[in-house]
């Protein structure tokens, strides 16, 4: 009964505070990291709740095929950033015009 | 206040940028706390309803053709919802597909001998594929008896087919009228089998009891094939990897 | 009777198979020739089903998928009102797919153009057919992921962040939407439109379950101050994609939060709340009118001008105020609102699509550089001015038949201030109509010369744009018809026993 209970506890604290982590984390690998225990922490949950179906689509899906896409999407973001960078100078000028607005 | 969180663009390439002003945040951070407490007071102060739909579920599930009442849901007493998810997921595989430059038909996978994996990429792809593929298969048969079903079978096998695919040995044809067959098979084979047990049964959908559980595998096997490839086409066209092959084609 | 109601899933099914053949053809061509045909059988099947409803006593047809009745399965239902809804949803995809197939025909853009415009419409019609809350969920995920993909295959910069903008407000409104239907499950156990709306009371769950789904609808729908998304997405697609999101996908989150209001949670709505909607609607259409105004881009203008036709839909909500006893007057309101509907969705496509010719002729669609327009594309400035003549509401016109209604229903209510809110907005309207079209009759040094002419446009799209806009006049002199169709949803809306009863004899 207390351990049951402390282990509610434990994931609810657990995956909010991975939520707070993945949304205010500067590094983008980090918030990803996060974002994947985050997934780990809300299967268990599922589980608790004995929602197997759940669990395992969470799993699969919500934790790991999700993480391995936010990944490969970052690989990309940099290639373009990297990209851009070498080629153009333009792109400063920009920056300080938008700052204004 | 939305214009500052929606309009913000390109945050990745100034992320000191891309953070919201701290007025913002917390006035973010109460709206969400207010609407916390409002649906805490509203669930403690009204009685949750006695039973739901379990024990209608429950005493209809011998005439479901199979025995997980999840599955039973998902594809007999509720089908037609699944059947608009499948179409969901078409939609996503749709606008992921590359954009064909030229259209040639080629096969739909290519083998090029000689690019070399490595050692640990061709040992890990020998030992874990053939084992998430079968772990797919029995996850999809055990959806009639125990949780799983097509969607848990779907991701394992996608996950089979990222690591196939990462491998440089191995390309997939994205532009091949295969690769859009295996997209679109599952809501294709759910509508006809649909209309086909509607000629039999008068319903749209409603299979004939004796053959429930073999029509529910059928369309299950159909929405597996289709759930894997949409997810591993997601994999891939945002990963890049394939990139060459399909600009070739 | 019970012939039409065993055709009703194929209005849904039969897009779905229309996308997948089109997913699997890959030939733009035959996409377009099955797309025509499919849309005209659509069409044939739609007003089938409004016409059995209008001679069917009951007045409501439901068909049970996979032979399991509420509250195990899924039904669908259809009432006059909702016959009228996919009727329109049919007309408009059967002259928007003709439209379509000459817009798209030169354009790779058509490969994955064909495909998500079935499933957008397959999503439209479940929408409007389903009698399950969680069914009208899946329904919104379907229309709203192919809304954006709709949008993004425009390509362009400004496109993609107007997709991106609006796949994320559209989810955050889903979300809403399926917390109250939780809510909702919760309390009462079933997911049947017509058992809920015989169970609801005014607990607090509900209240919080009716307000969740008032701030993810009017998210979707567009209401102001929630608007913010609207303009860049409408403004930046397509003209045949700006066309149906105007005309008929707001108009789907409108209806739901309709439904919720006036029957399926009628007991925990308040009359302030039902006021507040109404403020919020007049906002809408002076703030939409004033921006339209202001706008430098024709597409634009017409979005804003989408902006503040949604909130004349709003004003429906303040003229129902204390009026539940009476069902007679109830039905002038609804009758109303269905007909702003409806005049607006053909008055509005049009408009977008003489706003795509345009934009095809000239290359752009900046206000100040298409002076003297009118030489080079009569018929599609002839097309704007019907349309907008439907906007303002002047007669012969559907739109001036909608706010006659409009306004005789606030003065007999006693909401007077209601008529100064439409009338400035008629006016503001007008103001924008006429400011464009004041520019494309101008003869000035640097008028539009034929040396500017991007590129001639078939024949066939300025044909399709004046046939949607002749037909808001032929709407504005067959307001009876209409009205009577209309009045079926009195019956749906206030009488929940009569609804009640009468799906108990049909279900059985």
């Amino acid at each position: 009964m207390s351990f049951s209970f402390f282990l509610d506890i434990f994931l609810i604290g657990g995956s909010l505070t991975m939520a707070w982590l993945c949304l205010f984390s500067h590094d983008l690998l980090k918030a990803i990291t996060c974002f994947v225990c985050m997934g780990l922490f809300v299967t268990l949950m599922w589980i608790r709740l004995d929602a197997w179906d759940v669990a395992i689509a969470e799993a699969a899906i919500g934790a790991g095929l999700t993480g391995a896409l936010l990944l490969s999407s970052r690989r990309g973001l940099k290639k373009t950033a990297a990209k851009k960078e070498s080629g153009e100078k333009r792109s400063g000028e920009k920056k300080s015009g938008e700052q204004d607005v | 206040m939305f214009k500052e969180i929606i309009f913000k663009e390109d945050a990745i390439n100034k992320p000191e940028k891309g953070r919201l002003p701290t007025s913002i945040a917390v006035l973010c951070g109460v709206t969400i706390l207010a609407l916390c407490t409002l649906l805490v007071g509203a669930l403690i102060s009204t009685q949750r309803h006695s039973e739901g739909l379990q024990q209608v579920v429950s005493s209809m599930l011998n005439k479901s053709g199979v025995e997980n009442p999840v599955t039973a849901v998902l594809l007999n007493f509720r089908s037609y919802d699944t059947l608009l998810e499948i179409a969901v997921l078409l939609i996503v595989a749709i606008v992921m597909l590359p954009q064909a430059t030229v259209s040639k038909s080629l096969s739909l996978i290519r083998v090029q001998q000689s690019a070399d994996p490595g050692l640990i990429m061709s040992s890990l792809l020998r030992f874990l594929a053939p084992t998430l593929i079968i772990m797919g298969g029995y996850m999809l048969w055990t959806g009639a008896y125990s949780p799983g079903g097509a969607f848990q079978a779907g991701a394992l096998i996608a996950g089979a087919g990222i690591l196939i695919f990462t491998n440089v040995q191995y390309q997939v044809n994205m532009q091949s009228f295969a690769f859009r067959a295996l997209l679109s098979i599952g809501l294709c084979i759910f509508i006809l089998s649909g209309f086909a047990v509607a000629l039999q049964t008068g319903q749209f959908l409603e299979y004939p009891q004796k053959y429930a559980s073999a029509i529910i595998l059928f369309i299950e096997t159909a929405a597996t094939v289709s759930i894997a490839t949409t997810l591993l086409l997601l994999y891939l066209a945002v990963a890049g990897t394939q990139e060459e092959f399909n600009h070739d084609a | 009777m019970d012939n039409i109601a065993a055709l009703l899933p194929a209005l849904i099914m039969l897009p779905l198979a229309v996308s997948v053949c089109c997913v699997l053809i890959k030939n733009s061509r035959v996409c377009a020739a099955i797309s025509i045909i499919s849309a005209a059988a659509l069409l044939i099947l739609s007003a089938g089903t409004l016409l059995a409803i209008n001679t069917y006593e009951a007045g409501v047809l439901r068909y049970a998928f996979a032979g399991w009745s509420q509250p195990l399965g899924i039904e669908l239902q259809v009432s006059g009102f909702t016959a009228l809804m996919t009727a329109l949803t049919c007309l408009l995809v059967f002259v928007l797919s003709i439209y379509s197939s000459v817009y798209f025909s030169s354009s790779d853009k058509a490969i994955r153009f064909w495909p998500l415009w079935w499933l957008l419409i397959a999503g439209l019609n479940a929408l409007f057919l389903s009698s399950d809350i969680f069914n009208i969920y899946v329904a919104f995920e379907l229309i709203g992921l192919a809304a954006v993909a709709l949008i993004a295959i425009e390509n362009s910069r400004a496109a993609l962040i107007a997709a991106l903008r609006y796949l994320l407000v559209s989810l955050l409104g889903s979300l809403c939407y399926l917390l109250a239907v939780a809510l909702l499950y919760r309390e009462y156990g079933t997911l049947d439109l017509v058992q809920l709306a015989s169970m609801t009371s005014d607990s607090a769950s509900s209240t919080a379950a009716l307000m969740l789904i008032t701030i993810g609808l009017c998210l979707k729908t567009a209401l102001f101050p929630l608007h913010f998304w609207l303009p860049a997405a409408h403004g930046g697609a397509s003209a045949p994609v700006s066309a149906v999101l105007s005309a008929l996908v707001v108009k789907g989150s409108f209806y739901l939060i309709a439904r919720f209001w006036l029957d399926i949670l009628a007991p925990a709505a308040s009359d302030a709340g039902l006021i507040i909607l109404g403020v919020f609607g007049a906002a809408a259409i002076l703030w939409g009118s004033a921006q339209a105004l202001f706008a430098s881009r024709l597409k634009v203008m017409v979005a804003y001008s989408t902006v503040a036709q949604i909130g004349y839909l709003f004003l429906l909500f303040p003229l129902m105020v204390g009026n539940t006893q009476t069902n007679a007057f109830e039905g002038a309101a609804m009758g109303a609102i269905t007909y702003l509907i409806v005049a607006h969705a053909t008055a509005k496509s049009a408009m977008f699509l003489a706003a795509g010719n345009i934009m095809r002729i000239a290359g752009h669609d900046n206000i100040k550089q298409l002076k003297g327009l009118v030489r080079h594309c009569p018929l599609s400035i002839f097309t704007f001015g019907i349309a907008g003549a439907s906007l303002i509401g002047l007669p012969p016109s559907a739109g001036f038949i909608a706010k006659w209604l409009l306004l005789s229903n606030s003065i007999n209510t006693g909401q007077w201030w209601w008529v100064i809110v439409i009338l400035s907005g008629g006016l503001l309207a007008a103001a924008y109509v006429f400011k464009f079209l004041n520019l494309a009759f101008t003869k000035d040094d640097d008028t539009f010369t034929k040396a500017d002419i991007v590129r001639k446009i078939s024949p066939i799209m300025p044909l399709c744009a004046l046939a949607l806009a002749l037909l808001t006049v032929v709407l504005g002199f067959n307001a009876q018809w209409l009205l009577d169709i209309s009045g079926t949803l009195v019956y749906e809306t206030t009488g929940q026993g009569f609804t009640v009863q009468n799906l108990a004899g049909v279900a059985q």
